[in-house]
Formats: C-alpha cells, sequence, structure tokens
C-alpha cells in the first residue's frame, strides 16, 4: 500500500463515518462501496462495532455490526466470483 | 492447483474473520456498558468533529447544516402539498355536495348586506363595530354579522337610518351557546374583550389550540379557533381562550344577514308550528259564517239607526 492508497482508504475511513453520524446516506453507501471494492469490507467491521457501541445499539440489537458482517461476507463472495471469471477469460 | 489452494484460504479467512466479529458482537451484547464506554473514548474525535459541523458558526458547517434544512423543508412542504390537494379535491366535492343537498331540502340562502366598518374597537370603546349601513338597507336590530362567508362575529345591537351598531361576541359580558368541534361537546363562551372570547368547560374533556369553535344558533355560525388553553390540574374547570379567525383590525367590510338566521328558541317554533297546524285548514272567502255574521251585522245596524231616528 503506498502513501497515497493509504491516505485515501483514511480519508474515505473517515468520511464513512462523518456520513452516518450526519446521516448523509448517499454519501455513507458510496463511501463504503468505494472503500470495499479498493481495500477491504473486513476493515469496517471494527468501524460498525465501534459505532454501534457509541450509539447504544449493544444495549437491543447492533444492526450496523450485524450487516457490515453480512456486507463483508458479500463482498469476499463477489471478489472471488469475479476472480474466477476474470482467470477463466 | 494453486490457485485453488488460494481461494480455499481466502475463503477459510474469510469465514474466520467473519465469525470472530460475530464473536466480537455477542461478547459486545454481554457488556454493553463497556463497549459503550471504549466506543465514547474512541470516537470522541469524531464526536468532536460531528458537534463542530451541527453546531459551529463556520462556513462549512453552516452550509451543510442549511442545505439538509432547506431539503427537509422541501420534502416537508412537498407532503403538505400532497395532502393539501388532496383535502381540497375533499372539500370541494363536501362542498358540492352540500349546496345540492341544500337544494333538494329547499334551504335557499338569505341575502346579506354588504356593509363598510366605519369605527373599531381601537376608537369604540368597547368590543363594538360601527358599520355604514342602518335602516334604510334595511339592517335590523338582532341581525348576525359575518366576515366571509360563515364566520359571524357579533349582532347588530343599534340601528339609525344611516349606520348600525354591532356588539361583537367578545364584548365583556356577551354569552353564547357554542359547540367545539373535536371534543364534540357544547359550552358557553363568554365575551372577555379586546377581541378574545372564553369557552368554560370541566376538567377532563380534552380540548385542543385549534379546535374550531361554532355557534350553532347561528346559520351559518364558525367563530374562530381555539387559541389558547388554560388548565391547572388543581382547578375544577379549564378555560379554552377564543379569538375570530380575522383580527378585528383587519375588518375592513361585513356582511349583514337577517335576524331570520338566527335560530328560534323551542318554545317558538312549537307555537309557530301549533299556530301554523291549527289554521291550516281555514279556507279564506268561503265560509258561511263569515257572510252570516255580515248579514246579522248590517241588519243590527239598521235596527239600530232605525230606533235612533
Amino acid at each position: 500500500m503506498t502513501l497515497n492508497q493509504g491516505l485515501l482508504a483514511i480519508v474515505l475511513y473517515g468520511l464513512i463515518i462523518i456520513s452516518i453520524m450526519q446521516s448523509l446516506l448517499v454519501l455513507g453507501v458510496a463511501a463504503t462501496i468505494i472503500f470495499t471494492l479498493k481495500y477491504s469490507g473486513v476493515a469496517l467491521i471494527p468501524l460498525a462495532i465501534v459505532l454501534d457501541g457509541y450509539y447504544g445499539a449493544f444495549f437491543t440489537l447492533p444492526l450496523l455490526s450485524i450487516a457490515a458482517v453480512g456486507w463483508y461476507v458479500v463482498s469476499e463472495v463477489i471478489r472471488v466470483r469475479m476472480s474466477i471469471v476474470q482467470s477463466g477469460t | 492447483m494453486k490457485v485453488q489452494s488460494q481461494r480455499n484460504s481466502k475463503k477459510k479467512r474469510t469465514i474466520k474473520s467473519a465469525l470472530i466479529a460475530l464473536l466480537i458482537i455477542c461478547l459486545g451484547w454481554f457488556a454493553p456498558a463497556a463497549f459503550s464506554l471504549v466506543s465514547a473514548v474512541i470516537m470522541s474525535p469524531f464526536h468532536a468533529t460531528n458537534q463542530w459541523l451541527q453546531e459551529s458558526s463556520s462556513l462549512i458547517p453552516t452550509f451543510i447544516r442549511d442545505r439538509q434544512d432547506l431539503q427537509e423543508e422541501i420534502t416537508r412542504l412537498e407532503n403538505e402539498l400532497q395532502i393539501s390537494s388532496r383535502t381540497s379535491v375533499t372539500q370541494q366535492r363536501l362542498f358540492s355536495e352540500n349546496n345540492r343537498l341544500r337544494d333538494l331540502l329547499g334551504a335557499a340562502e338569505e341575502d346579506r348586506i354588504l356593509a363598510g366598518v366605519i369605527a373599531r374597537p381601537d376608537t369604540l370603546p368597547y368590543d363594538f363595530l360601527q358599520i355604514d349601513r342602518g335602516t334604510n338597507a334595511g339592517i335590523d336590530v338582532g341581525a348576525p354579522v359575518f366576515v366571509g362567508t360563515d364566520i359571524v362575529v357579533g349582532l347588530v345591537v343599534h340601528t339609525a337610518t344611516n349606520y348600525a351598531f354591532v356588539e361583537l361576541f367578545t364584548t365583556p359580558g356577551f354569552e353564547a351557546t357554542v359547540f367545539l368541534n373535536g371534543p364534540d361537546v357544547v359550552a358557553t363562551m363568554q365575551g372577555m374583550g379586546g377581541g378574545v372570547a372564553r369557552v368554560r368547560l370541566p376538567q377532563g374533556i380534552s380540548i385542543q389550540v385549534g379546535n374550531l369553535v361554532l355557534v350553532p344558533s347561528v346559520e351559518p355560525g364558525v367563530f374562530g379557533r381555539i387559541t389558547y388553553i388554560e388548565n391547572e390540574p388543581t382547578q375544577p374547570e379549564q378555560y379554552g381562550y377564543v379569538t375570530p379567525n380575522i383580527a378585528l383590525n383587519s375588518m375592513y367590510q361585513v356582511s349583514v344577514g337577517k335576524v331570520s338566521q338566527i335560530s328560534q328558541s323551542v318554545e317558538a317554533i312549537d307555537k309557530r308550528v301549533r299556530e301554523e297546524i291549527e289554521s291550516s285548514l281555514v279556507v279564506e272567502g268561503v265560509s258561511l259564517e263569515v257572510a252570516t255574521t255580515s248579514t246579522t251585522t248590517q241588519s243590527v245596524a239598521t235596527t239600530t239607526q232605525e230606533t235612533q231616528i
């Protein structure tokens, strides 16, 4: 990972947090997709856990964390499928 | 073979990561307070940034906030417009239906007399209006005075040839029986002065700001809305303060109805109906009794004259 990539990752990470806190849905979703495609969805899981903790969602149901795990699994499955298609061609 | 092995290891890694994450989530579920505390510490810089964005008067936060507010307002107004357009169609349908039913029942609308307001409560001592039409224009004492189509504001109490005085419902001491739309109760409204009337109700009846106040004695009679509620739980009564929909100082022209628009008492109606029933079988000019009586009267008169002579 180069310096630029690292900076971009930090910016995207921060952007996701702020967009969630500011309820900017479109921006949050876009940043999440870009982050997942460029890096990996696994880094979003601790972010989701921290946000759920911050909003007290562990007292009820930490939906964001569960969604992040689901998103990570789905993104990895898609990534594997895409690599199979690419290697097949 | 190597690629397959890489895929398998990646799959295993994904499953392993997901399971660890789920385990942490489960831990968080069992110790939510600890997770919240740790998260609050980690999120403190982001919390500060978020607060800055929400409360700061700097350029960027203000721009973001204004944009969000405007977006929310646009959404709200669009919703209101949708509701309003639907309500307008419903109102139009009800209005035409009402007119049709009134026509079918023969409820002809009464004529009104347009009058200009020449003096208002700020120049007159009490809640009175002076209007520029009087008995010459056909205005009678007791006639209801309207603003708009159906907002009744008071009654004519004195008429001269070219002017008349109107006593507003808000005049101190003025009392009227009103119907409150919403809780659907009948109550007595008392004038308080200064363009304000008061409805007194017992505790427990749910009245709200905006409830419509109707004057059933006058047809059609809407007076205004409840604008303020005085409700102390220790008191046996609650008060709703009512103001007309139009400010007194904004009254430029009013329309004066006929006295017959004011409903009469049950006794008066009963008496009138009884008179109508009792005289309904009388056919004018056909009765023999009338002719006999006149003949007898004539003969009696002739006899009297002869006796005098």
